[in-house]
């Protein structure tokens, strides 16, 4: 979980390890104040987000990424289209910085707009925005890409 | 394409990644560096507190106060006992004294019944 949201955000495997290895080292520190599973699994979330989006921040790097760039799953999925999956991933790897972490959220982590805000400590509105205008936005690529309507 | 289609291919497009292989390792090492040196930091911590940085010089006064009260409580009792001493010394002395003096009384009232008697 916390080094595939860092991937995602980061899209730097070498990155997002050091990101996931900072935040196992701080899970480490700050465990005895974590009171249950679920506040463990919340907290991993809200760290690796905020660290991943800071670490966006101070790189200031957005250079139109490589196919290979885009992270790849280890697990195949059912009734899967590899070539659709793989086009997804990096029409989602080109999006905003902030819209890109309420897909990953959203999508990968399969969390509701609400568990997201509190995440990325915003409000749900915006949450839901983000993710209205980047669906509408994938959906948009998609189409091109497919040159069918995808709702 | 169906309805909410685009959710259900994002779902599989964004399946989670496995960490590189050696990954929970190499955080594992990291932790346990993290530990050791947490573990030297918080002797160093400990040192810092106050109390613990004055017991020893708190324990070496208590050590000096303690040993010099015990040397003026040993010349005290010496002095008394140099005091008692001289006392008894002379108790004895005007003891000695006045049983010479007795001694004599006694001699010349001997000497005077035997004076008589002749």
């Amino acid at each position: 979980m916390v080094f595939s949201i860092a991937l995602r955000f980061v899209r730097d495997r070498s990155v997002a390890e050091e990101l996931a290895q900072d935040v196992f080292l701080k899970l480490y520190r700050e465990l005895p104040r974590l009171e249950s599973p679920e506040h463990v699994k919340f907290w991993l979330r809200r760290v690796t987000s905020h660290r991943a989006l800071d670490y966006i921040r101070g790189a200031h790097r957005r250079a139109e990424l490589a196919l290979d760039d885009v992270p790849e799953p280890t697990v195949a999925g059912k009734h899967n289209d590899p070539l659709m999956e793989r086009s997804l991933r990096k029409l989602v790897s080109s999006l905003p910085d902030q819209a890109r972490a309420v897909i990953v959220l959203r999508y990968q982590e399969d969390m509701e707009p609400q568990e997201i805000a509190e995440v990325l400590g915003i409000p749900a509105a915006t949450v839901k925005s983000r993710l209205r205008r980047s669906l509408a936005l994938l959906r948009g690529k998609v189409q091109r890409l497919v040159g069918e309507p995808i709702r | 394409m169906k309805p909410n289609e685009i959710d259900e291919q994002l779902k599989r497009a964004l399946r989670r990644c496995e960490p590189p292989e050696g990954f929970a390792d190499r955080v594992l090492a990291r932790v346990e560096r993290e530990a050791s040196r947490t573990t030297s930091r918080s002797v160093w911590t400990v040192w810092r507190w106050p109390f613990l940085r004055w017991a020893p010089i708190a324990a070496l006064i208590v050590i000096a106060v303690t040993g010099i009260s015990y040397q003026v409580h040993e010349r005290q009792q010496e002095a008394e006992a140099r005091a008692a001493k001289q006392q008894v010394m002379l108790a004895l002395r005007i003891t000695g004294s006045k049983l010479r003096v007795a001694k004599q009384k006694v001699k010349s009232v001997e000497a005077g019944k035997v004076e008589n008697k002749l």
